[in-house]
């Protein structure tokens, strides 16, 4: 209980830590938003104007305690382009990139896991070069040309799968397999080592020696004890794929924040795109969090080195 | 099967050599082949970049245009010649900077005391926690699409990976016999850091450095996709690609190429980056 309440409160700091870094990157940097705002060829006043209407003529100290105490209260700034707050805007779209995420996951963690389990299984067999050329394939992709060849195959010539929008299941399945496919190769090339890692150790040796099968061995002890840096990895992942949703959502043309990121950008709605990096943040950090307790459940001996 | 795993492996491994060897020849006979495309780009390409024929538009390849033609009739094989130039030059700069400065971090952390090292490695923590495109949209948000913004944003967001991997090293080395018998030879802080532990820290860092250059490359096409790059004249293989989204069920060709050469180099560097690995330890080739 006490390591839960220490990780929580780790969590809570590092989040801090990353609304300061953004503060500083949007404000520190040499760009500035009210110039970036009203264009090149504007009077000097009418940019005064501007950045004492938007509050960015305070001191800088000022505007961070202002921005953080803002967040206590659930208040992201507003959206320079209409007004609106930040918080009702992201969360409008959090839905949709939440389910696109979420489902790619799936596709990453159940690709991976098979094909890294066949992989190591059959070691240096052709079925295993396969797999090993595919998955650096999905590495080395960017998941946006991915997301292109899969509409170009999957929508223009088969006329299988909608290629844009969002509601229904189908429009879902080729975003997620598109940005599904990076996650499965990284995946794919981790399960296969531990797996290989793994099956040299003493233990697994005994347990061959006791003449105990080879598919119990893997099952019950060897992909037990590989799963754990898995696990660490699926943390990772998540946050690549809430980034990289940014990325998918412009290709298919879906909903959601990466679309609200991409807007923001086009508009120099900075807010929106602080809040949004906010939000990515935090669900990385508690994701992570939540990664770190689980490894408790997976590997006793963490349990018992606290003790 | 596992259980087998030991008997084969001498027969499978040298059955293995001289495909991985063929491999590693072709992906570094294509990046030699990108390299010269950037340095020597009107040699190589077959048209003008900048040539712009509204009669011949959407071309689908042939011999003449061996990679068809965009929506204005330029010369996607051209394009993608001139285009290696930038996307060349963002990947290995953007290394150089954050390999450089996250080195840096990493050797002064892992060298100094717990003070110094907790507050490096916190602020790389925190620089973790944000993704790396997300941290690069938000640079190249504030400070405006160019060139430089790129590398810079692209530099920033791999720091934190440099630096873990320079700190684990240092930690690793400087408690090395080697280290301590220089010491004990009356060596200071400099001369013991330049000449034996940063000597030794390297090699991981140069195979990071050298999967890196692809990682820079995704990341920066992905940004240049998005439109935060630059809009030269002539366009980056990321924003290429993104011109290609439009005319998909036209014109294949335009979005398809400048893919597929991402793709290869990417793959080629992580062969190399694979097969360096390898060298510097053998046990990592063996499974």
């Amino acid at each position: 209980m006490l390591y839960v309440l220490s990780r929580f409160g780790m969590a809570a700091g590092v989040i801090l830590g990353s609304v300061t870094l953004v503060f500083l990157i949007v404000n520190i940097l040499p760009g500035d938003v009210a110039t970036l705002l009203a264009g090149d060829d504007v009077p000097t006043e009418t940019v005064n104007q501007l950045r004492e209407k938007l509050g960015l003529d305070r001191p800088l100290i000022v505007q961070y305690l202002d921005y953080v105490a803002g967040l206590f209260q659930g208040d992201l700034g507003t959206s320079y382009a209409n007004s609106e707050p930040v918080l009702d805007r992201l969360l409008d779209n959090l839905g949709p990139t939440l389910a696109l995420t979420i489902s790619s996951m799936i596709v990453a963690i159940v690709l991976g896991l098979i094909l890294g389990i066949l992989s190591a299984v059959y070691q240096n067999k052709l079925l295993d070069g396969i797999i090993r050329v595919l998955s650096l394939v999905g590495v080395s992709t960017p998941n946006f040309w991915i997301g292109i060849l899969l509409i170009w195959i999957f929508s223009v010539q088969l006329h299988l799968l909608p290629s844009i929008g969002n509601g229904s299941f189908e429009q879902l399945i080729l975003p997620s397999i598109g940005l599904g496919i990076t996650g499965a190769g990284v995946i794919t090339r981790l399960i296969r080592n531990s797996i290989l890692e793994a099956s040299n150790e003493p233990f697994i040796r005994s347990l061959r020696g006791k003449g105990i099968g080879h598919r119990a061995i893997l099952f019950k002890h060897i992909l037990r004890h590989a799963l754990i840096p898995a696990v660490t990895m699926v943390g990772m992942i998540f946050g690549e794929m809430l980034a990289g949703s940014v990325v998918t959502e412009t290709v298919f043309s879906r909903q959601g924040l990466g679309r609200l990121i991409v807007d923001a950008i086009d508009q120099k709605d900075i807010p929106i795109i602080q809040g949004a990096i906010l939000f990515t943040a935090a669900f990385y950090v508690v994701i992570n969090m939540l990664v770190d307790i689980s490894y408790r459940l997976i590997d006793p001996r963490i349990r018992l080195n606290e003790k | 099967m596992i259980g087998s795993l030991k008997k084969t492996k001498t027969l499978s491994y040298r059955r293995n050599s001289w495909w991985t060897g063929s491999l590693l020849l072709l992906s570094a006979g294509f990046i030699l082949f990108i390299v010269i495309c950037s340095l020597f780009p009107d040699q190589i390409a077959s048209h003008s970049p900048t040539r712009m024929d509204p009669s011949d538009a959407l071309l689908a390849p042939s011999l003449e245009h061996l990679l068809g033609t965009d929506q204005f009739g330029r010369d996607i094989f051209s394009l993608i010649v001139h285009g290696s130039q930038q996307s060349l030059v963002i990947g290995v700069l953007s290394v150089l900077i954050g390999g450089g400065i996250g080195g840096l971090i990493g050797l002064v952390s892992g060298y100094c005391n717990n003070a110094v090292d907790n507050t490096f490695m916190r602020i790389m923590d925190i620089i973790m926690t944000i993704p790396g495109i997300m941290l690069a949209i938000l640079v190249s948000a504030v400070l405006g699409p160019s060139t430089l913004n790129l590398i810079l944003a692209v530099s920033i967001a791999s720091l934190p990976g440099y630096a873990r991997v320079m700190r684990g090293q240092v930690l690793h080395v400087k408690d090395a016999g080697y280290v301590h018998a220089s010491r004990s030879i009356g060596s200071g802080h400099t001369g013991r850091i330049l000449f034996h532990i940063l000597p030794n820290s390297l090699p991981p860092m140069l195979v990071m450095a050298t999967i890196g250059v692809g990682n820079a490359i995704l990341m920066a096409t992905g940004l240049s996709f998005l439109g935060l790059g630059t809009v030269h004249e002539i366009p980056d293989w990321g924003y290429l690609l993104s011109l290609g989204r439009d005319y998909l069920t036209v014109a294949w060709w335009i979005g398809f190429f400048p893919g597929l050469f991402i793709s290869l180099f990417v793959i080629s560097v992580n062969i190399l980056g694979d097969a360096y690995r390898n060298y510097l330890d053998p046990r990592s080739a063996a499974s």
